[in-house]
This record gives structure tokens, sequence and C-alpha cells, in this order.
């Protein structure tokens, strides 16, 4: 009897693992000036978005920034951060908030409440700016200074990127296959382009014009246009062949005369190209390649690997050749890229 | 906590529990061998196998609960649960949820969508015969039974007087239960038939660091829960027992939001139909047994917020024979055959697939002329669609090699089928998966020790599983799709031990369940994978539960004990969820009278108030309350 309780508990105990998680290293703090802000989106409903601050000089990387600066969590789904007089806007998505901190400490300031599932968010003066929308067929018109939302632009349709060109915003909406213009000073929505399905990311070049990108669709073949921003013209559009690719993720390099965009593999292409490319500038292989940015301060590309997208990601940079320069570990799922 | 101070607390624990030195379990819990009427495949299934039987105290203890629940709390089974009335799916030792079997009479009910079962709407009151097998039996039990088989069933009753069961629960956050159940039993019929409704509120108070001090309510998380069961079973002649099943729910529910989210708006709503009729002949050498059934189920998801009004549905007919013969004495063979054909509906699926899935399966089963020893050979084939997926086999055997202790020992090459989803959701269904299919091995041993006054039972066993073609989803040519890619070795060990303890009207009972689990991903999906030899999300490699009462005439008092250790949320183990120890206290209180049976119980979960998750993000309730009332009428026939 009491040999077999020996025998019980000494199984009872067996385990010849250590449990628990690594240990967490300090975070750096930002030096200010040539960092590197990665938003990481985290997964949808675990609540582990954050935000990286990775510094190219020393090659040094500081993940969970935010939780490290202020003490809780970000939230969840980390979409995209705007920028505006010393302050950073936090999207966040399903968390249907923007999170207003310090744009170089990161210490949290305020919240705006109120959205359903924004997306992006473009300044249009030092106090109002536009919040684009998954959900509502609107975008909303932010009082930066109030932290509120001011009222509703109804659109339509979805809405994704957005930029601001002779006092228009021209939005994209993924699900319409449109560019929807609004005026900045009336804030009304004053035309429409029709582009291809699942429009994204908008740019623009150095000679003026703006470049959508087309990811096709749930069956359809992507597809990237040019557009002249007077006259809501569409100059040219550039058709890709297979359905089953999605191409995103569109960026300009720093004298806006080439461009950058994912299929799986990184593509570069010249403004003037009458063609797509066909070979990648840089191979995906086994890399699962979900974002991309181009640091303006080095001319480097940065590329985001999610790998699985329940693990931290890998940022790689290249040079213009292609030629890897630098890697460092992100948080979950490295969504854009914010060079300051 | 650290592995270091994790033992500390649990040696502690048992050491003065040892000092106690009288805890035990004297009632009919422990289930003696050759007592039990096996089915063919159970009897077959058995040798060199760990079950556990859902016993009766068990069930008083959840008694207008769910199956979730009582697995979480009794067995060391892993319950992955999104909040209370939430989807809740199981982990056997490091498998995933479609690794597990879920059986009722017989036929599995998983669904053919999602290979998973949600255990939080299995109602327990229904099932008072149910076991839970650990380890692999796909040879006997088809495709999922890797990681282990919960058995749903229900006893036939003949020869029992007319009874009427009214039983209701109050508990806290608004939860209320109501049952009303009825069963007779005459020497050639046994009836049974019951209604169960469970609502409840769910606003309980979220104990959270992440929110401000104020105390926040969980919100849009109430549940409604109809299930109505009736089991009716004629003896026709002296073989043959006729039988027929219906099992129904609907249930209906709201989404909570997590705790970074501001609001959800989705609702749920699972409707779910099952029927059997069964034929059982029994000869002198043979025994037959021959089952049809129907299952239908339809899921209708709303999110208003995205825009989502969905219906998934499926409808399938099982039909199944087993024959057994007895070639010598001692000496057995069965011979099985299946037929599963399947239909899915929904927004994601195109053209209605169709699933036929046919298998044949043959055992050899021997017993000793003592029953101490006793093997099985089994070998199953399944053709899905015609195809051949892998042929697998299983051996076992059991050894009682003292009349105190006996060993175990099983081998078994396990699959399972890609689900409906895996290979048609649009977008990105993938036809040409392959089913996923390993090797898994277990040693135990059962102690067993008593005299009139105590006994004690100790069961370890160890286990090895290694799972090729593991499936999982990632995005493929802009897409997701599931893709036979994982590699996952799942190695460890278990324990159960009971103490039982019986002096003059006292009655001391304790048991523990331990459970260590490797179960780590064995190759990389990409250059930058570190999730290889690491610990698979959400399987915790910890965790135990103990379960100590006292009994005094009419009344008891149960002390329930739970930890769950460390899980992580994110494959490389950069997140995680902090380990967790929860307690429940349950006391009731009983009267019998030749007329009238009367029960009241209480409970309180979670009494210190403990903070966990078992979802990132999903805060679960804190200490709550619950209460409750069961009368049985009984009405005496005049010739029983």
């Amino acid at each position: 009897m009491r040999t077999s309780i020996y025998i019980a508990i000494i199984f009872t105990l067996i385990g010849c693992r250590t449990d628990g998680p690594p240990i967490d290293i300090e975070p750096i703090i930002m030096s200010g000036g040539g960092e590197v802000i990665i938003s990481n989106e985290g997964n949808y409903q675990y609540g582990n978005a954050s935000v990286s601050i990775y510094d190219p000089i020393s090659n040094t990387s500081s993940n969970s920034h935010y939780e490290s600066v202020n003490g809780t969590k970000l939230g969840d789904v980390c979409q995209s951060i705007g920028f505006k007089n010393g302050r950073a806007f936090i999207v966040m998505n399903n968390s249907s908030k923007i999170i207003v901190v310090n744009e170089n400490s990161f210490e949290w300031q305020s919240d705006i409440l109120g959205f359903v599932s924004p997306r992006y968010m473009l300044p249009i003066n030092n106090s109002k700016a536009i919040v684009t929308e998954l959900f509502t067929d609107s975008v909303a018109i932010v009082d930066m200074n109030d932290g509120r939302i001011d009222k509703r632009v109804f659109v339509g349709g979805e809405t994704e990127n957005l930029l601001e060109v002779f006092g228009k915003a021209f939005i994209t909406s993924p699900d319409r296959g449109q560019v929807y213009i609004l005026n900045t000073q009336s804030l009304n929505l004053i035309d429409s382009i029709e582009v291809g399905l699942g429009a994204s990311s908008i740019t623009e070049d150095v000679i003026g014009r703006l470049w959508v990108l087309c990811n096709g669709g749930v069956n359809g073949a992507g597809s990237l246009y040019c557009i002249d921003p007077e006259s809501h013209q569409v100059l040219k559009a550039f058709q890709f062949e297979d359905e089953t690719q999605s191409p995103w993720r569109l960026c300009m390099n720093a004298s806006n005369d080439t461009m950058y965009y994912l299929n799986e593999s990184i593509y570069k292409m010249g403004i003037h190209s009458t063609v797509l490319p066909t070979e990648p500038f840089v191979k995906s292989n086994t890399h699962n390649f979900y974002s991309v940015g181009f640091n303006p301060t080095n001319n480097e590309l940065y590329v985001g690997d999610a790998v699985d997208y329940i693990q931290q990601g890998t940022i790689y940079s290249f040079d213009q050749s292609g030629t890897e320069k630098a890697n460092f570990k992100t948080g979950i799922i490295p969504g854009e890229f914010y060079f300051r | 906590m650290r592995k270091t101070e994790l033992h500390i607390t649990i040696l502690a624990i048992i050491l003065t529990f040892n000092s106690l030195r009288c805890l035990g379990q004297v009632d009919s819990a422990i289930t003696l061998e050759g007592v039990e009427i096996l089915s063919i495949r159970q009897s077959a299934a058995s040798p060199g196998s760990k079950s556990l039987m859902i016993n009766s105290s068990m069930l008083d203890r959840f008694a207008g609960g769910n199956l979730a629940d009582l697995l979480a709390a009794e067995t060391s089974v892993f319950i992955k649960s999104y909040g209370q009335g939430s989807l809740a799916t199981s982990s056997f030792r490091g498998g995933s949820a479609a690794h597990t079997a879920v059986l009722w009479n017989g036929i599995p009910i998983n669904s053919p969508t999602t290979g998973q079962v949600d255990f939080s709407l299995i109602p327990v009151n229904f099932f008072n015969n149910s076991r839970i097998d650990f380890g692999g039996g796909s040879s006997l039990w088809g495709s999922g039974a890797i990681g282990g088989v919960v058995q749903l069933e229900r006893k036939a009753e003949y020869n029992q007087d007319l009874q009427l069961n009214v039983s209701t629960q109050i508990g806290s956050f608004e939860q209320f239960g109501n049952q009303v159940n009825l069963s007779f039993g005459k020497k050639k019929y046994a009836g049974f038939a019951g209604i169960a409704y469970r609502n409840a509120k769910n606003n309980f108070p979220i104990i959270s660091k992440v929110e401000s001090s104020n105390t926040l309510l969980q919100r849009h998380s109430s549940f409604k829960q109809l299930s109505v069961y009736t089991d009716h079973h004629f003896r026709v002649g002296l073989k043959n027992t006729l039988s027929f099943h219906h099992w129904s729910m609907l249930n209906d529910r709201e989404i909570p939001p997590t705790l970074l989210e501001s609001n959800n708006q989705s609702t749920q709503q699972d409707a779910s139909h099952r029927s059997m009729i069964s034929w059982l002949r029994t000869g002198v050498k043979t025994k037959l047994e021959s089952r049809i059934s129907y299952l239908n189920e339809e899921i209708a998801f709303v999110d208003p917020k995205a825009q989502i009004d969905s219906k998934t549905g499926f409808e399938s007919v099982i039909l199944q024979s087993e024959l057994q013969y007895q070639i010598h004495r001692g000496h057995r063979l069965i011979f099985g055959l299946s037929e599963t054909y399947t239909t899915v509906q929904g927004d994601n699926f195109s053209n209605r697939p169709r699933q036929n899935q046919a298998a044949l399966f043959a055992s050899h089963l021997y017993n000793s002329k003592s029953n101490r020893f006793r093997t099985n050979i089994s070998i199953r084939q399944e053709l899905l669609d015609l195809s051949f997926v892998p042929l697998v086999y299983s051996g076992g055997l059991s050894l009682t090699a003292t009349d105190w202790i006996s060993f175990r020992i099983k081998a078994s090459k396990d699959y399972r089928i890609p689900t409906l989803n895996d290979r048609y959701w649009q977008p990105g269904g993938n036809i040409d998966l392959q089913p996923e299919s390993g090797f898994s091995q277990e040693v135990g041993s059962d102690v067993r020790l008593s005299n009139n006054s105590w006994n004690f039972s100790f069961s370890p066993t160890l286990f090895n599983r290694l799972i090729e073609n593991w499936i999982i989803w990632l995005p493929s040519e802009g897409t997701w799709s599931p893709q036979n890619i994982l590699s996952v070795w799942s190695r460890g060990s278990e324990t159960t031990t009971q103490f039982g303890f019986k002096k003059e009207d006292w009655v001391f009972t304790a048991s523990i369940s331990t459970s260590y689990v490797v179960s780590t991903s064995q190759k990389p999906m990409s250059a930058n994978d570190q999730s290889v030899e690491k610990q698979l999300i959400y399987v915790p490699m910890y965790s135990g539960n103990g379960n100590f009462s006292i009994q005094r005439n009419n009344l008891s008092i149960a002390w329930i004990q739970n930890y769950t250790g460390y899980r992580y949320t994110a494959s490389d183990h950069s997140d995680f969820l902090a380990p967790f120890w929860t307690s429940s206290i349950h006391a009731s209180w009983y009267r019998n009278s030749p007329k009238l049976n009367t029960t009241l119980f209480a409970r309180i979960n979670n009494i210190f108030n403990q903070e966990y998750q078992l979802i990132q993000n999903r805060p679960m309730p804190g200490r709550n309350f619950q209460f409750g009332l069961d009368l049985t009428f009984k009405h005496k026939s005049k010739n029983a």
C-alpha cells in the first residue's frame, strides 16, 4: 500500500519539460529620428495586436512597444497608424477605436470611440481627419482635437486606403472596385472612378499621377490602375492574368518613380513601364510575405513575413539590388511600416 | 507558475491528503470489470484501453449542466471553452478538437463540416451510461478516434416502476435550468422521454486587468438551449431487441465580445435532430447489432456588423452492422460494416457537396478462461468517396497479474479524414487533401487495493503518438487553403488516483487525475518558422484535477479543484495564457421514500474568484452560485 502510494506520487509528478514562457527582453527607448514604426495586426479576436519600433542604425528593435510604455494591451487588430502634429493615431480595427498617443513616447493620451471597423486615417488639416471603415459604407470625419467623430459621409461601399491630392481625398473601395473622391473642404462626395475589384493600395508618383492596386476580389484577377487626379480619368490599366494571384501592398520608393508590390513574391515596377513585371524582385520561396514598406532614409525595402500568422513575424530589409541587409523579429502579423 | 512551483503545490496537496489516509471511494463509482454489459465494439475496444465511466456522482454534481463543464472539472480531458454557454471543444492527449470521436449509441456525431463537437450543447442528464476511452481507436470507431472517444449512451431500464423526474436549477447571472424526465420499464419494454430547457443571461462581472477597476459586466452573452430525448426498447421474442432513439436540440446564443472588442452583435442558432433505429439479435454463439440513423444539423450565424447571415447544414444517413461470432472458447471474431452518406449545404459550398464513407472492419478478441488475460486485434479499411484511406489496425492486451494489479498495452494506427469544410469550402477548399494518420502506443497499469473499510486505486498511463499530414489552413496563392503540412508528436503521462474510506456513517472519497502532455510540431512550415519542437498552441503541458468528498447519511459535500498550466497562444511561444487554479464546492442532501425521492443541491463555482481565460481575451465567470431541486415521483405498478 505504502509503496504504491509513493509510486503514485512519483508518477503524478512526472514531467521532464519546463513549462513557462520565455523571459521578455527589455524594450529599447526611441532615440528620435530614423526609427521604423511597425503596426502588427495580431489575430482577429485574440487581442494580441502590437506596435514594434526598429532602429536601423543599431539594428535593435522593441516589440509590444505600446504595452511596455502604457502597461495595457493595445487591443484587437491594429490596422494602421496616422500621424499629425506630434501625435500618433493608432487605428484599432476590431477594437473599433483609435488610440491617440504621443508620437515619440507612445504614451497614451486618449481614445476616439464610435467606429465600427476602422481601417486607415488621413488627417486633412490641423483638426480634421478622414477615417475609412470596412462595414458602414461610409467614412468617418474625426475631430482630432475633440477626440470624437464629427459626422459620417456616406459613400456606398467599403473603404480602405486613402490619400489627399489637390484638396481631394481619393479613397479606395475594395468591394465596389471604386475610388471615391471627397472634397476635403466641403467633405462631400464629388466623384468616383471605377477601377478593379479589391482596390486597396493607393499611392502617388513623381509626376502627380495616382496608382491603385486591386487584388481582384475573391475569384477575379488583380489589376493596377493609373489615374489622373485632376481629370479623374484612368490613364493606364494593367490586368494580371492569373486569377489565383492577389496583388496588394503597393508602395513607392523615395523618388516616387518606382513601385513595389506583393504578389506572394515582391515585384518592382517603374512608373513608365508599359507591362507588369514578370520576374520577382525578391522571391518569396517559403516565406509568407505580408507587408512591404520603403524606407526613404536608407533606400531600403522592408518586407514583413507573417510566417504562420500565429507567431512573431520577421522583417527583412533589402537594398536596391534585392540583397538582404538585415532582419529582425516583430509582433504577430506585421502589417504597415512608418518611417519617421 | 514554473514547473517546480507547481510540483511543490501538487506535492503539498498529495501529502496533506495522504496524511489523512482515509479518502477514497466506496460507492459504486468504480466500475468492476465483467459487470458492465458492453456493446460488441466496446468489448473489442476494451483490452489495453484506458477508459473512464462518467459515473453517477459526477452526473449528480453536474445535474442540469452540460458535458463541457463536467469533463473540464471531473476528468483530465482539456476543454477549450469560449466562455459559459459558448463553443467548447475537447483536446485529448494534445490532439485537436477533431481528434475526439463523439459517438451516440455507436454512431459518430462529430460535425462532418468541422470535425468537432460542441460539448457545451450536450446536456448531461440524458446520458447515464457514458464513457470516455483514451487513446487511438480508429480501427473500431473510425475517422477521428485519434486522441480519444466519448460515448454517449443511456441505460435501458427494464422492469422499472414508472418514474417522473422533475428538476430545476437556479444560478447566478440569471441561469435557469428545468428538466422533466419520464421513464418506465416492463419485462419487455424500457422507455424514457425527457425534455430540458436551460437559459441564462450570463452577464457576469469581468474580473480583468485589461480594463480599469470599475466592474464591467459581460455583454451580449445570453443563451437558450432546448433538448428533447427519447429511447424505446422492445424485447421481441427471446433473442431480439428493437430500439428507437431520438435526440433533438435547439440552441440560440449571443456571441459576446472579446475583452478588446467594443461590441459584438453576432448570434448563432444551432439545431440538430438525430434519430436511430437499432436491432440486436443475441444467439448462443452469435450476436448481431444493426442500426440505421439519420442526422440533421443546421447552424445559422448572423453578424450584423460584418453583414454576415450564413446558414450551414448537413444531413447524414448512417448504416452500421456488427456481427460477433464465438469461434472457440474464449475466442470471438467480430465483423462490421459501416456506410455513411452525407450532404452539406451552405453559402460557402457550391452544388451541395456529397460524401460517401464506407468501411469494413474485423476484430479478434480473446478472453482467457479466468478473464485475466484479454487481447484484441482489429483492422479497418475505409473508402472515402471510393478511394482508399490508410488501412488502420490496432492491438491491445490486458493482463490481470494478481488480484491487485493489472497491466495494459495498446498500439494503433489511426486516421482522420479531412472535413467537408477542408475539402469543399469556397474559397480555399482542397479536394486533394490526404487523411491525417499516424501511430500511437500506450502502456498502463491499474492498481486496486481494498478491504472492508477502505479502497485505493491508482492508474498511471504513458502514451506516445505521431500524427502525419496534420491539416492546417494556410494562405496559398492569395486564399486560405487547408494543407497536409504538420507532423505532430504528442507524448506524456496521465494518472488517476482514487482513495475511499468508510467509517460508521462516514464515507470519504478522493480522486485525483493529472495529465502531462508534450505535443510538438516536428516540421517547419517555412524558413522562419519558430514553432518547431514547441508545444502546440492551446495545449496545456500540465493539468490536473482533484475531487474530495465527505458523505454522511443523506448529506454529501464535495470539493473540486482544478489546475491548468500555461497555454501558448502564439506558435513561437511569444504569447501565452497564465496558469490558473479553480475550486468549486458542491453540497447535496437527499431523502428517499417509496413514492418520492428528493434531492437538494447547492454549488459554488470558482470560489476564490480566480481570473482566468481558456481562449485569449474570452473572460470566464468568477465566483458564482447554483441551487437545485430534484424530485422523482415513483408509481408502483401492480405486477412489477
